[in-house]
């Protein structure tokens, strides 16, 4: 009989895992999957955690927060996240991680329309943002009690939503993949956005104030609440955005709710001027700061944090190594494609998150002298590239060289990406394929090609041409005869 | 509560937890708590109408049996009649009574319109208690196998109210029988693994039945036979929809009875099967053998033996034939067409016996060798066809449609088979893909179950080979079954009955 009972324990146990397995598989994706994101973060190594809306993804940039003061924060958002959700997903988050500060951006509370429970919208939301959580009796607490889940069985087992999308072809590689991929989220949560469109100044504020929605403050009360029992301190602050008179007047709500708690609050649609805020330059469209806003609001919060709460400096922190690679990669994802220098460009693919693909053509050993400190980066000897008949290619991985040949060609697959790339380097020709896709620009000289692990994307495609201003080309057909 | 639904589930893992924490005696009480909230919840103004039924019934019973055991009653056998009667007739004039009042009034305002009198202006607006069918004819088994002397009255009647109530059955069957299930209801269950783990492999395989490939073929089936536009010239799409109404009944009737059968398995109760291997039949008799036993059973031992049944004229047969098939229609439900449907099934089986005699001289012959692989496989597919020519009326909403979908099957467009139209009836390719396959798994489990039992089968794998065919069970009834949000082909189609 015991042998039957281990047996059936056995059996449920393999059942849960697969069960969680199907679920991760079966979940809607987006760039930010905060929940399980941050179970990918060391435990107890995130001093700040942002909880709120997009309006916090594209406005607070934990990296940028990191460059400038070293304190390791995290935005904890999904796209359009109920604010029910982010209580439950604050509660989840805090049995591993224990931030000495917490901040609650308030367009979740202010977004709260009367309903947004029934409505489609909310409901996906709150998909968006619980079925990262894995199921564990604490989720089942939460989902059972939080009443603005109607659709509980749905919201504990995320396979009732989701499992039209096998039989619908929705899933992709990255969703077959998923439960088995562990990359950690690099932006901790930040979504780059480059594009501007330029947004109209908000009105000044009125004098009067509308209260929150009941459910809306019900459940702003409750994270106030669990931070008190928690013993963190909470922030609320307002991410800047043209606003209509309504919701400046909600704000002024906050305020008064903020004061009545003891609460700080930081609204940046009144320091605008502070920090330099451009309407015609800073947003990506009419609620959502793009990369340059977002350089600004994190680089106030930085000083604040620093100011306010003494957060300790880890950037020399060996164990906090990683955040410096993932800035740096960040700083890729920015610059890279606007990098001209070649020593410099080539300085940059030492970034661990990328794969680069290079191809010497002979030409470039005229050029010697400007192109030796590359060169010497890549580890390539000068020789190799005068001794080959057919040019020479380099792949890089993780800033190592991983393959240098003269040869024809090479084949290189990286089995955690699934990705494969070949090159062919012949006399004045280069072919570069990446997923049997023509990359390289063909450009006599040096052609690379610059793959994102994480983002599984081609991050740069670029020549530089044999000429002592060692000119990076980006567009091959400005030097194609 | 539908069977296939996540809150069933959770209620059954919860009632069957707590069913074993109680001392074996008193289990039965438990299970009679939760089988009146198991009806009641939903049905909650039904509840007086169980409760009616079974105090009529369990008291007709016992009448009966005092009747029988009371000397000083001069005619006891009249009385006891009288007393069957009066009960048979109570319990059945509610079923009719809940289930073809407005029928009545509907046929009898077409008459009186030929007569050019004036309609009756009313009907009932009534929702037909759910299960009534069912739990009325089970009841009845009581006072019918109590006067016929094959079962002694039970004393207790709350142990009787279970009886009539148990939750696996009370929707829609299999319909018990009280000699078979009131001992059962008295003894004193003992936790068995096996027979646990055995109850939950029966209703994993009715979940994959009933989800996986009977919900998937009600889509395809909806959109013919609800869109006259469709079936009109419908041509093989109305032949494949034929098969799959056939295929549908079928997948979706077992597959409930297998989760009926497998949830009482769990609770140490044993219920017989309804469905055996019904479409490998040879012949229409034999088909209704296989097809709804419980049912069949019924109408076979209660209605069809006391009008005669086979031993009598050859005319009375066929007329005791046709009165049960009658009978059985309308107990399916209160239209034509389940009227015709039956009639057509009686007809089946008076030709089939007919056949049977004017062909007897030649069967056996070389070239009639009936038993030979050759002919058994004719007669297969010539029964499975004739029973779903008759499901047409089964399906269709009305005769008038019946007629317009076959007629719709004589419209010649075999072109369809060659580019994608088939695709546009609410199956894609990938989901007739997954049907396909599911039928197959599903064919070969019935062919494995010619020679015995698939649980005993399974015990003999080694645990690997267990533990990956519940998985994959599982996992595929969670990714390709056809349930969760804006899915509305949950309900059962025998619950409506």
């Amino acid at each position: 009989m015991m042998k039957k009972i281990v047996s059936a324990i056995l059996f449920s146990v393999l059942l849960y895992y697969s069960f969680q397995m199907v679920n991760e598989i079966l979940f809607i994706k987006t760039e930010v999957n905060a929940a399980k994101d941050l179970v990918l973060e060391p435990k107890k190594t995130i001093d700040v955690f942002f909880l709120g809306t997009s309006h916090v993804y594209c406005g607070v940039n934990p990296l940028e927060i990191w460059e400038q003061s070293g304190i390791t924060s995290f935005d904890l958002v999904t796209n359009r996240q109920p604010i029910w959700a982010s209580y439950s997903i604050l509660k989840q988050s805090l049995k591993q991680q224990k931030p000495a500060v917490i901040f609650f951006e308030v367009l979740g509370a202010t977004d709260y329309v009367e309903g947004l429970i029934e409505s489609d919208r909310g409901n996906h939301a709150t998909h968006l943002a619980m079925d990262p959580i894995p199921l564990s009796f604490s989720k089942i607490m939460d989902v059972l009690r939080i009443d603005e889940i109607k659709k509980k069985q749905e919201m504990l087992f995320p396979v009732i939503y989701h499992h039209r999308r096998l039989v619908e072809n929705e899933l992709n590689s990255t969703d077959l993949l998923y439960p088995f991929t562990r990359n950690r989220n690099i932006q901790k949560g930040y979504v780059l956005s480059l594009k501007t469109e330029p947004q109209e100044r908000s009105g000044p504020y009125p004098t009067q104030s509308i209260p929150l929605h009941p459910t809306a403050e019900k459940y702003l009360i409750k994270i106030i609440e669990l931070c008190r029992e928690e013993k963190i301190p909470l922030v609320l602050f307002k991410t800047p955005a043209p606003s209509s008179e309504n919701l400046l007047m909600q704000l002024n709500g906050i305020a008064e709710l903020a004061d009545k708690f003891d609460i700080p609050w930081i609204d940046f649609n009144r320091l605008v001027d502070q920090i330099h805020l451009d309407y015609s330059t800073d947003f990506v469209d009419g609620g959502h700061l793009n990369v340059f806003g977002a350089k600004k609001v994190s680089a106030y919060l930085s000083q604040y944090l620093q100011e306010h709460f003494h957060l300790e400096d880890r950037r020399k922190d060996s164990k906090f190594s990683s955040w410096n690679a993932d800035a740096l990669h960040y700083d890729n994802r920015l610059n890279l494609q606007t990098t001209m220098l070649f020593p410099e460009y080539i300085r940059r693919l030492g970034d661990p998150h990328l794969i680069s693909v290079i191809t010497f053509n002979q030409s470039v050993m005229d050029h010697q002298a400007n192109f030796q400190e590359g060169i010497q980066r890549c580890e390539v000897e000068p020789s190799d590239i005068l001794n080959s008949s057919n040019g020479l290619i380099c792949i890089f991985d993780a800033g190592k060289v991983i393959k240098s040949t003269s040869g024809h060609f090479v084949h290189y697959a990286n089995d955690t990406i699934f990705n494969i790339a070949l090159g062919i380097s012949e006399g004045t020709k280069s072919s570069i394929l990446v997923n049997q896709k023509e990359q390289s620009l063909n450009v006599d000289g040096v052609n690379i090609v610059v793959y994102d692990k994480d983002t599984q994307t081609i991050l740069d495609r670029v020549a530089f041409l044999p000429t002592d201003e060692m000119q990076a080309v980006r567009d091959p057909s400005v030097v194609t005869p | 509560m539908q069977l296939t639904s996540f809150l069933f589930l959770l209620f059954f893992l919860v009632v069957s937890s707590i069913y074993y924490l109680f001392p074996s005696k008193y289990r039965w009480i438990w299970l009679l708590l939760v089988s009146y909230c198991f009806y009641g919840i939903g049905n909650i103004n039904s509840v007086g109408l169980l409760i009616l039924v079974t105090v009529t019934t369990w008291n007709g019973g016992n009448l009966i049996a005092g009747a029988r055991h009371n000397h000083q009653i001069r005619n006891s056998s009249a009385h006891q009649k009288i007393i069957l009667a009066a009960c048979v007739l109570l319990n059945i004039g509610i079923l009719v009574f809940y289930k073809y009042s407005n029928f009545a009034i509907y046929n009898l305002n077409r008459i009186l319109r030929i007569g050019q009198i004036p309609p009756i202006q009313f009907t009932f607006n009534w929702i037909m208690p759910i299960g009534i069918s069912f739990f009325i004819l089970q009841a009845l088994t009581y006072p019918i196998d109590i006067y016929r002397g094959k079962i002694n009255p039970e004393k207790n009647p709350l142990k009787y109210a279970l009886f009539v109530s148990f939750f696996p059955q009370i929707l829609s069957g299999p319909i018990g029988r009280a000699k078979n299930m009131l001992p059962q209801i008295s003894t004193n269950h003992q936790f068995d693994f096996d027979r646990i783990k055995h109850g939950m492999w029966r209703m994993l395989w009715g979940f994959f039945q009933k989800m996986v490939i009977g919900d998937r073929l009600s889509i395809f089936i909806a959109s013919v036979f609800d869109d006259p536009v469709v079936f009109q010239h419908g041509g093989i799409i109305n032949w494949i929809a034929m098969v799959f109404f056939g295929l549908q009944i079928y997948y979706d009737f077992a597959g409930y009875s297998n989760i009926a059968i497998g949830a009482a398995q769990i609770l140490g109760y044993s219920i017989p099967v309804n469905f055996l291997r019904p479409y490998f039949s040879k012949s229409v008799t034999e088909f209704w053998k296989r097809w709804h036993i419980s049912l069949t059973s019924w109408f076979r031992d209660y209605l069809y033996i006391p009008l005669g049944g086979n031993r009598v004229g050859k005319i009375r047969h066929a007329a005791n034939i046709l009165i049960v098939f009658l009978v059985s229609g309308l107990w399916h439900g209160a239209n034509w067409t389940f009227i015709i449907w039956g009639l057509l099934n009686g007809f089946y089986q008076i030709i089939e016996l007919s056949l049977k005699s004017v062909l007897k001289p030649i069967i056996g012959q070389r070239s009639f060798q009936l038993n030979s692989f050759g002919w058994k496989s004719l007669r297969v597919v010539m029964v499975f066809f004739l029973t779903d020519f008759a499901w047409i009326f089964f399906r269709s909403n009305t005769i008038h449609d019946a007629f317009g979908f076959i007629k719709g099957l004589f419209y010649f467009n075999p072109q369809i088979l060659l580019d994608d139209q088939l695709y546009q009836y609410g199956l894609t390719r990938i989901n007739m893909q997954i049907l396909l396959i599911a039928l197959v798994i599903s064919v070969t489990v019935s062919w494995l179950q010619r020679s015995g039992s698939i649980c005993e089968k399974m015990d003999r794998q080694p645990f690997w080979f267990r533990w990956a065919v519940i998985l994959t069970g599982i996992f595929a009834i969670l990714l390709l079954g056809i349930y969760g949000p804006n899915v509305d082909t949950s309900q059962f189609i025998y619950t409506k009955f």
